[in-house]
C-alpha cells in the first residue's frame, strides 16, 4: 500500500509546523523521517494517521482519500506513538481485546494473534496485569503487539526504540525490516540516526515544516559528497541549512 | 535553613500561584462555587436552627437532649474525619511522587510527614468546619450567646482536628508498614464492622417501635439511651461535646479542662505519629514501589460473563467501549468510593423510611418526603454526571490515538459513553425511587410520576453532561477533578443544577393537585400526572440533544 503526501501544510494558531510537503512512499518501503525536535515530524506522522487534519494539500494512502474515505484508511493503517498512554486500570490482554474488537477482529482470530505477540514480545508474566504497573518498556511492547495485532498493510511510528532495551531494540528493528519485506509500508519517525541508517530503504530529513533532504544513503552522500555516516550527512544537511 | 521551612516555602509558594490562578479564572467559576458553598453553608445553618429552636420547646430534656446529640454528632465527625485523613495520608505519603522526590533530597523524613500532615488536616478538617460552623452559629445564636463563645470554639476545633487527623495518620503508616499486602482487606473489614454497627444500631432503634410510640418523650428518650455509648468520657467528641456546652452555660474550669484534654491528647498523637514516621515512613514507601503486583486476570471471569451477558445487545465496538470504561470505573477506588458514598448514604436513608415510621404518616406527608427524596436522588444525580460524566471524553484525552486511530466512526465513541452513563444512572436512581415509594407505601401514580421523571432527568442530565464534556474537552489534564473546575465543567453544573431544578418544579404540580384533591384518584389528576410526564419528557430530550448533537459534530473535528 502506498503512501502520497501532495503540497501538504499545517498550520497551528497562525504558524506553520508543516510547509508545502510532498512524499511519496511505495508499498514495502521503509521509509525513516528525521529532523530536530520542532522540525514537524510528529505533526506529519499524525496527519499520516487521521489525528491531524492538513490546513491544506492532500494524503492518499492505496488510493483512498484521508479527508474523504478516513475509515477505510484506518482499516489499513496502525499507528505507534512516541510517548504510548494507554488505559491504566485494563490489564494488557483486556487491552488487546479491547484494540482488536475495535479493528473487528474475529474472536478467534484475535485469540490466535493475542497468544501470538505475547510470545514473540515475552510478555507472560505481566499481561494479566493492569498497565498502570508496566515500565516504559513493557508498555511499548505491548502497544507494539496491539499494532501488528490486525495486520496493517501500514505503519506509522514516531520514536518505536526509545525505553527499549537492547534485545527489544533488536526484536522490533527486525520486526519492522520483516514487515517491510512482507509488503507493509512502515514510516518511523526518529532521531536515533542509527537504527535509520541500519533499517531505512529510504530516508527523508525535515526542517523547520519543509522537506530538505530526500533519498536512499547513497542518494543523501551525493548530494552532500560526504562519504560519512547518516549522523555525519544528518550534521552537513543541518549546518548547511541553518547557514542558508 | 530548618527543613520545616524550606517545605513551609515550598508550599506557600505552591499556594500563591494556585491562587492567583484561581483569581484569573473566568468570574462565572467564581460566582458558581462561592454561590453554591453559600447556598450549602445556609441550608445546613438553617437545619441546625429549626433543630436547635426545636429542641428549645422542651426546656426539661433541651440540656439531656443536646448532650446527646452533641456528642453523637461529633462522633460520627470524628470517626469520618479519621478515615478521610487515614486515606487521604496513605496518597499523600504513599502514592504521591512528591514524597518519592521529597524523600530523595536532604529532608528528615519526619519532617516531611510532618508537612504532608498538615496538608491533609487542611484538606479534609476544611469539611468539619463547613459543618461545624452553621452548627455553632445557630447554636450561638438560638441560645444568645456572647461573641467570646465562637472565639473559644475556634480554638477548640483548631486543637481537635489534630486528633483525627494524627490517628488516621498513625492507622495508614502502621498498615502500610506491617500489613502492606492487606491494605485493602483492612479498609474493607473496617467498612463492613462500621457498617454492622449502623445497622445494629438502627436495628435497636426500629425494634423501639413495637413497644413505644413513635416522636413521643418516652421514644425519644429510649432512642437517646440507645445511643449513649457515644457519651463515653474516652472519647474525644466526648470532649469537644462537653467543652462546648460548659462554654455556652459560663462554667469556665470545666471548659478549662476539656479544651486542654482535647489540646494535649492531639499533641501527644502528633508526636506519636511524628515518631512512628521518623522510623517506619520510609520502609513503608519503599515497601510499596517493590511490592508485589497483584495480577488480574481477564479471562473467563465471572465479572466479564456477566458484563459481556449484560451488553450483548449493543455492537461489538460499542460493547468494547462500555466494557472499557466500565471496568475502569469499577478499579478505581477514587470513582467508585465516591459514588457509594453519595448513593450508599441515600440507600441507607430510604432504607429506614419505616424505621422512622414515614409510612404510616398521612397521604400528603408521604407525598412531601417522597418528592423530597426525589430531589435528593436527582440533586445527587446531577453533581454526580457533573463529577464523573463530564470529564469521560477528557481522559481518553493522551489515549484518544488508541480509539481515534481504529476504523470507527468517532461518533461511536460518544455514543458508547452516553449507553454507559445512562444505564448507570438509571439503575442506580431508578432503584432509589422504587426504593423511597416502597417504604413510604405511596398511590402507583406518584410512583408513575416519580419513576418517569427521573428516567427523563437521567437522560438529560446524561446528554447535557457527555455533550458539553466533548464541547469542552481537556486532554492536557489527567486529573478529573481538575477537568471539571474548568470553565465547562463550571458551567454543565450550573446547566446541570438548572436543569434539575426546573424539572422538579414542573413535578410540584401534580404533586400539589394530588394533595389538594385528597387524594383521590380522579380523571383530572391523571391528566394533571401525565401532562407533567410529557412535559418533563420534551425538556429532558432537548436538553440532552442540543449539547449531543453539537458534541457529535465537534468530535469529527477534534484533533490530538
Amino acid at each position: 500500500m502506498s503512501i502520497r503526501i501532495e503540497n501538504v501544510t499545517k498550520n497551528f494558531n497562525g504558524k506553520t509546523a508543516v510547509d508545502n510537503i510532498t512524499l511519496d512512499i511505495p508499498q514495502g518501503e521503509f521509509f525513516a523521517f528525521l529532523g530536530p525536535n520542532g522540525a514537524g515530524k510528529t505533526t506529519t506522522v499524525k496527519m499520516m494517521a487521521g489525528l491531524l487534519r492538513p490546513t491544506s494539500g492532500t494524503i492518499t494512502v492505496a488510493g483512498y482519500d484521508m479527508s474523504k474515505d478516513l475509515i477505510e484508511v484506518k482499516s489499513m493503517l496502525a499507528y505507534v506513538p512516541d510517548q504510548p498512554y494507554m488505559y491504566d486500570k485494563l490489564t494488557g490482554r483486556e487491552f488487546l481485546n479491547f484494540v482488536g474488537t475495535l479493528y473487528n477482529m474475529p474472536e478467534k482470530d484475535l485469540s490466535m494473534q493475542t497468544d501470538k505477540y505475547m510470545e514473540l514480545f515475552d510478555m507472560h508474566d505481566y499481561i494479566d496485569e493492569l498497565t498502570e504497573n508496566y515500565s516504559h518498556g513493557m508498555k511499548q511492547r505491548l502497544i507494539l503487539s496491539a499494532t501488528f495485532l490486525h495486520r496493517p498493510k501500514v505503519v506509522l511510528v514516531d520514536e518505536p526504540i526509545v525505553g527499549l532495551d537492547p534485545q527489544s531494540a533488536r526484536l522490533v528493528k527486525n520486526m519492522f525490516k520483516e514487515q517491510a519485506g512482507s509488503g507493509v509500508t512502515v514510516f518511523m519517525s526518529t532521531h536515533v540516526l542509527s537504527v535509520a541508517e541500519e533499517t531505512a530503504d529510504r530516508i527523508g530529513i525535515i526542517n523547520n515544516g519543509k522537506i530538505v533532504a530526500l533519498g536512499n544513503m547513497d542518494e543523501l552522500r551525493r548530494r552532500t559528497q560526504t562519504d560519512g555516516n547518516l549522523e555525519e550527512l544528518f550534521f552537513h544537511i543541518m549546518s548547511q541549512q541553518n547557514c542558508a | 535553613m530548618h527543613n520545616l521551612t524550606i517545605l513551609k516555602r515550598l508550599k506557600q509558594t505552591e499556594l500563591r500561584h494556585r491562587w492567583e490562578q484561581f483569581a484569573s479564572e473566568s468570574w462565572i467559576k467564581v460566582f458558581a462555587i462561592t454561590a453554591l458553598a453559600a447556598i450549602c453553608w445556609m441550608i445546613l445553618y438553617g437545619l441546625f436552627y429549626n433543630g436547635f429552636k426545636f429542641i428549645a420547646k422542651f426546656p426539661d430534656m433541651q440540656n439531656w437532649l443536646l448532650d446527646h446529640v452533641f456528642s453523637l454528632f461529633f462522633l460520627a465527625l470524628t470517626v469520618m474525619l479519621a478515615f478521610s485523613n487515614g486515606i487521604i495520608c496513605y496518597s499523600a505519603l504513599y502514592r504521591s511522587s512528591e514524597v518519592k522526590f521529597l524523600i530523595s533530597q536532604p529532608l528528615k523524613t519526619e519532617n516531611i510527614f510532618l508537612y504532608k500532615l498538615l496538608e491533609s488536616l487542611a484538606f479534609s478538617s476544611w469539611a468539619f468546619l463547613f459543618i461545624a460552623v452553621p452548627l455553632l452559629v445557630a447554636y450561638g445564636y438560638t441560645n444568645g450567646l456572647p461573641w467570646h463563645f465562637y472565639a473559644v470554639m475556634l480554638f477548640y476545633f483548631s486543637s481537635f482536628v489534630f486528633i483525627p487527623a494524627a490517628a488516621g495518620a498513625i492507622a495508614s503508616m502502621i498498615i502500610v508498614t506491617f500489613f502492606p499486602r492487606k491494605k485493602k482487606q483492612i479498609l474493607m473489614l473496617a467498612l463492613f464492622l462500621l457498617t454492622g454497627i449502623i445497622l445494629l444500631l438502627l436495628s435497636g432503634v426500629i425494634g423501639l417501635r413495637s413497644t413505644t410510640n413513635p416522636y413521643s418523650e418516652m421514644w425519644v428518650k429510649k432512642v437517646m439511651d440507645k445511643l449513649s455509648f457515644s457519651r463515653n468520657p474516652f472519647f474525644p467528641s466526648y470532649w469537644l461535646a462537653q467543652g462546648m456546652l460548659d462554654t455556652a452555660n459560663g462554667k469556665a474550669a470545666s471548659a478549662g479542662f476539656y479544651f486542654l484534654l482535647i489540646l494535649s491528647n492531639g499533641m501527644f498523637l502528633t508526636m506519636a505519629a511524628y515518631f512512628l514516621a521518623k522510623w517506619k515512613l520510609l520502609k513503608g514507601v519503599t515497601e510499596i514501589i517493590y511490592i508485589q503486583r497483584k495480577k488480574i486476570y481477564s479471562k473467563g471471569s465471572f465479572f466479564n460473563k456477566a458484563v459481556n451477558a449484560a451488553t450483548c445487545l449493543f455492537k461489538p465496538q460499542m460493547r468494547q467501549l462500555m466494557i472499557k470504561d466500565m471496568k475502569i470505573f469499577l478499579r478505581d477506588p477514587a470513582q467508585w468510593s465516591q459514588f457509594l458514598i453519595f448513593f450508599g448514604l441515600l440507600t441507607v436513608y430510604f432504607s429506614n423510611l419505616r424505621t422512622l415510621a414515614y409510612d404510616i404518616q398521612q397521604v400528603y406527608w408521604k407525598n412531601i418526603i417522597s418528592y423530597l427524596n426525589l430531589c435528593a436522588t436527582t440533586l445527587t444525580l446531577s453533581t454526580f454526571t457533573s463529577r464523573f460524566v463530564y470529564p469521560q471524553f477528557s481522559m481518553e484525552g493522551k489515549r484518544f490515538w488508541i480509539i481515534g486511530m481504529t476504523p470507527m466512526k468517532r461518533t461511536r465513541i460518544l455514543w458508547g459513553k452516553f449507553a454507559f452513563a445512562l444505564i448507570g444512572a438509571l439503575l442506580v436512581s431508578e432503584s432509589l425511587i422504587f426504593l423511597s415509594s416502597y417504604m413510604l407505601k405511596v398511590q402507583w401514580e406518584i410512583v408513575l410520576l416519580h419513576s418517569s421523571t427521573v428516567a427523563a432527568i437521567c437522560i438529560g442530565l446524561v446528554g447535557l453532561s457527555v455533550g458539553m464534556g466533548t464541547m469542552y474537552p481537556n486532554f492536557r489534564e489527567e486529573n478529573s477533578s481538575k477537568i471539571i473546575s474548568g470553565i465547562g465543567g463550571t458551567m454543565n453544573l450550573v446547566l446541570s443544577l438548572g436543569y434539575v431544578v426546573t424539572v422538579l418544579a414542573i413535578e410540584v404540580m401534580p404533586i400539589s393537585r394530588h394533595n389538594y384533591q385528597k387524594y383521590a384518584l380522579s380523571g383530572e389528576l391523571k391528566l394533571f400526572v401525565f401532562a407533567a410526564i410529557g412535559m418533563i419528557f420534551l425538556i429532558s430530550l432537548i436538553v440532552c440533544m442540543i449539547p449531543m448533537i453539537i458534541a457529535l459534530k465537534a468530535v469529527k473535528k477534534i484533533e490530538i
